[in-house]
């Protein structure tokens, strides 16, 4: 026994170095077997005046059943990097987006954004809507004129900063139920879920 | 002369690195076996016990071959090319009178050997090296023959 321990202690590194890379092996497999999906998760991006939110719990008591996270990204548009920011995380990953008209302006909102249909229009509070070409694609949540807004705890600016905001649903995503193009989704309507009580924050 | 060393025993260490071989890899697989096995019935339940579980089979396992290639596939490796280093090469012999100095070093990786002095009819004294593997016979203070390859013996005789 006590030359096998001997011989253990001769290469002790080798073995260390073993286990150490067995714990990271395995944790980084486990942690992809067990991630969260994109069908199982929501992400909510909101670009706005300052970079805090704090309803989270109360919007993620709101989750339905089915989705295990709910995921907030928070940016202010006063940062450097908004637009990629946007691009990335919001355009590229989220389901539901706030943003300020000011980044609605291009030909492209017909082809990132969901259209919402009429009733869901009727569904969701709204302050007015964003349309291009007749179709609805945003829901006002803050209107500069009156001062008005949907969701009280988001920083929109003041002066001649304030713009009027909206929420929209990329039209990637998996959770957007009847608005949904792809068939077999409507039965996750997750992101509506989420906006119906972001909407009323 | 008396060999030390001969084809046959070459052969036998061959093989036997063959078995050991074989041994490391059954017991990789064993333990790889188990821990792909885990991953299939792994759900969001049952995920952190089954990754200790996996964790501590794969480091125990690992660990087990470690050991086993360390101490026991190369030391054979070693062996098999000390003794086909000694077998096949050309050596010279040499006689005299041996003194044993009793110490024991290292010829090279996992191979120890014996040094011992030996004294020619002239007076000029050599270091050898007999394989610490092998039984010494105490040629100490003995006249002998010896066949050696880079100072290592490989035939000896006791002579007159």
């Amino acid at each position: 026994m006590k030359t096998v321990i001997g011989k253990i202690k001769k290469n002790i590194w080798l073995y260390l170095v073993w286990i150490l890379a067995v714990c990271i092996f395995w944790s980084w497999l486990f942690g992809m077997l067990t991630q969260v999906t994109k069908e199982e998760k929501i992400v909510v991006f909101i670009g706005s005046g300052s970079l805090s939110f704090d309803r989270y719990d109360e919007l993620n008591k709101a989750r339905p059943e089915y989705i295990l996270e709910l995921e907030l990204n928070v940016h202010t548009t006063a940062e450097k990097n908004f637009s990629e920011s946007l691009n990335i995380f919001g355009i590229g990953e989220s389901d539901i987006l706030i943003l300020p008209e000011s980044y609605l302006q291009n030909e492209s909102t017909e082809v990132v954004y969901a259209e919402i249909s009429a009733a869901y229009c009727s569904l969701l509070p709204n302050l007015g809507t964003l349309e291009r070409n007749g179709k609805v694609y945003g829901l006002k949540i803050h209107d500069k004129e009156t001062h008005e807004s949907l969701i009280s705890c988001l920083d929109y600016g003041e002066g001649d900063g304030e713009e009027n905001y909206y929420i929209l649903f990329n039209r990637k995503s998996m959770h957007l139920g009847e608005l949904s193009s792809s068939e077999g989704a409507s039965e996750r309507d997750g992101a509506i879920v989420i906006a119906r009580r972001l909407l009323s924050l | 002369m008396r060999e030390l060393y001969s084809k046959e025993r070459l052969l036998r260490l061959r093989s036997a690195i063959k078995r050991s071989v074989l041994v490391a890899v059954c017991v990789f697989l064993f333990f790889f076996i188990i821990c792909t096995t885990v991953c299939f019935f792994t759900d969001r339940t049952n995920a952190t016990l089954l990754k200790i579980f996996n964790i501590v089979i794969s480091g125990v396992g690992g660990c087990v071959v470690i050991y086993w290639v360390l101490n026991r596939i190369l030391p054979l490796i070693a062996r098999r090319d000390y003794m086909e280093s000694l077998l096949f090469s050309a050596g010279r012999t040499v006689s005299g009178t041996v003194e044993d100095t009793g110490i024991v070093s290292t010829v090279s990786r996992y191979i120890y050997a014996r040094e011992l002095r030996l004294i020619n009819d002239e007076g000029n004294a050599f270091l050898l090296y007999w394989d610490n593997e092998i039984p010494f016979p105490d040629l100490n203070d003995k006249r002998v023959e010896l066949r050696i390859v880079h100072n290592r013996i490989v035939a000896y005789e006791v002579t007159k």
